[in-house]
């Protein structure tokens, strides 16, 4: 949409403001609908989901279950096998959402976690991937793996892990 | 190029230490797990003994290391780091092992975990304690010396023992639980720079027992924490010697809070330390003092590279005497009562130039100097000044 604006050089008294005001008004309602839509476009933005290997034996996880894999404290599944945790580039779109939706955590707070247990050796950090592609390949492939996609057409080869509360 | 060399070199290192342990399948590759950091900065503390005794500008703020860890199996791994410091005064400088330590993972179930740790294991009690000295890990260069005095560094950065770390989730929150008990060997040099620079006998830190309990509610961002701490020491005098047989017990209440919101972070640590000593400057002598300090830090997420960093530090070495007008009545005028306190208010900004490079960049200015070492026999003919300020500047790359 485009607007034209045109210099009117001669204007009765108080036109002047009143034509400003007008546009003033113009401008803020196309700022509206464009946040509007954006957050529109937000909220319809498919949700990430959460995928484990076929071989794993969990059918559901909490978010705080979730949480306890991701920030590496939980590192075996309930019949014992190893959780091998999978993440995607700190500032990838679907990271992002991860970290927000699920995980309710902001990616700064999962890395500092990551480089404390490293440093002090209580722990490893996940392997971190390229693209989702590169993620459902890993998790298809690893037992005991555990990862995230946000495309949702390809899941037949893992299984996707539904968080309840 | 420089990244290049350092990813080379851990592969390299890997390959070997697989090798070397006739480990080469793929498998045996999976279970472990290397990483480290260097770092060079300069920094300068120009009216205090802060970095040096001259007050130049000093490159010594050297730190790298390098750690590693095997996976025995599901419950049970081996983990190590060495590393090399240099920062000046503040601690001793050279190689050390920073840890090494089976830990075993006696319950994993999906809301409760709880790990055994056996050997020398890193104070995991405070908000910055366990990664205080691997620079990036750290949100500015100097932490808060009220709480983390880099004097005492070397014996509060970890212990020699055993330790538990226990996390329950529960429908009100998460719980988690620290409990720890060793020791740590103090070098001369060490006690050096804590006690004072004319110390000719040996110190002995005898044990150090430690308990913490964190909580972080659910559907929150904030955790609060609270540390208690108790541990002995035992000097033993050399002959000749200025000080005498003596023994300090040394016990810390600490609560800390943190918030995390997406763009900004607030963080906060108080304590109470009580330093009891007996004997030591004279036979016979008792003295009992209760040391307060708090530290208030926040940051700032400025662009998707920048942070910005304030804190403000608070600390007094005695509750009965914040303004230290004891010091120059007790010590006939030689010890300025400065010497009793410190304030400290630091801006910093970290600049991500690559994935894993950061430049970091700090100003403090410093009101009082109860905080530069050594602390029980301060060095008053270097410490002239109430105020004195530190800048510094550290590039920091890990892998």
């Amino acid at each position: 949409m485009a607007l034209s604006f045109r210099i009117q050089p001669e204007l009765p008294d108080g036109s002047a403001q009143k034509d400003i005001v007008k546009r003033l008004f113009i401008c803020l309602y196309l700022l509206w609908c464009q946040t509007a839509v954006a957050g529109a476009a937000a909220e319809l933005s498919p949700p990430v989901r959460v995928i484990a290997h076929p071989s794993v034996q969990v059918d559901a996880l909490s978010p705080a279950q979730l949480r306890s894999i991701y920030l590496m404290r939980q590192v075996v599944w309930p019949d014992g096998v190893a959780i091998r945790v999978f993440t995607l580039a700190p500032r990838s779109a679907v990271n992002l959402q991860f970290c927000r939706d699920q995980l309710q955590l902001f990616p700064y707070q999962l890395e500092r976690v990551w480089q404390k247990l490293t440093y002090s050796g209580t722990g490893t950090p996940p392997t971190e991937l390229q693209d989702q592609q590169a993620m459902l390949q890993a998790v298809a492939t690893t037992p005991g793996a555990i990862g995230y996609i946000g495309i949702q057409d390809e899941t037949q080869v893992v299984k996707v892990i539904p968080i309840r509360p | 190029m420089k990244l290049r060399l350092l990813k080379s070199f851990q592969s390299g290192l890997s390959a070997c230490l697989l090798a070397t342990c006739g480990l080469s399948d793929a498998a045996a590759a999976d279970n472990w797990h290397w990483h480290g950091f260097v770092s060079q900065g300069l920094m300068q503390a120009s009216d205090s003994n802060f970095v040096n005794d001259d007050g130049a500008v000093s490159t010594e703020l050297t730190e790298f290391g390098v750690n590693g860890s095997y996976q025995f199996s599901a419950d049970l791994r081996l983990s190590g780091q060495l590393m090399y410091l240099d920062g000046g005064n503040r601690y001793a400088s050279g190689g050390r092992v920073d840890y090494l330590f089976l830990n075993w993972t006696a319950i994993n179930s999906l809301d409760w975990q709880l790990n055994l740790y056996a050997g020398r294991f890193k104070n995991m009690h405070w908000l910055y304690s366990s990664t205080r000295d691997v620079p990036m890990t750290r949100p500015m260069i100097v932490l808060p010396q009220s709480v983390y005095f880099d004097a005492f560094r070397d014996i509060a950065v970890g212990s020699d023992g055993i330790a538990l770390q226990s996390t329950n989730t529960t429908a009100i929150g998460e719980f988690e639980w620290i409990w720890s008990y060793g020791a740590i060997p103090i070098s001369k040099e060490m006690a050096r720079r804590v006690i004072a620079t004319q110390l000719q006998g040996d110190t002995e830190q005898k044990y150090v027992h430690q308990a913490t309990l964190f909580f972080r509610p659910a559907n929150s961002q904030t955790q609060w924490g609270i540390s208690l701490l108790d541990s002995g020491f035992e000097y033993r005098q050399a002959q000749p010697d200025l000080f005498f047989d003596g023994k300090f017990t040394v016990q810390r209440v600490m609560a800390n809070w943190r918030y995390s919101a997406e763009l900004w972070e607030l963080s906060s640590e108080l304590m109470q330390e009580r330093v009891f000593a007996r004997g030591f400057y004279l036979p016979g002598f008792n003295r009992n003092q209760f040391a307060q300090g708090a530290f208030l830090l926040g940051s700032y997420n400025w662009s998707e590279n920048t942070r910005l960093y304030a804190s403000y530090d608070w600390y007094t070495a005695n509750k009965d005497d914040r303004g230290g007008a004891l010091l120059p009545l007790q010590s006939g005028g030689l010890i300025a009562r400065y010497f009793g306190y410190q304030r400290d208010w630091g801006l910093g900004i970290t600049q991500e130039l690559d994935r894993n490079l950061r430049l970091k960049l700090e100003y403090h200015w410093i009101t009082g100097t109860g905080r530069l070492g050594p602390n029980v026999v301060p060095a008053i003919e270097i410490n002239r000044n109430r105020q004195h300020d530190i800048w510094a500047v550290q590039l920091m790359y890990w892998f």
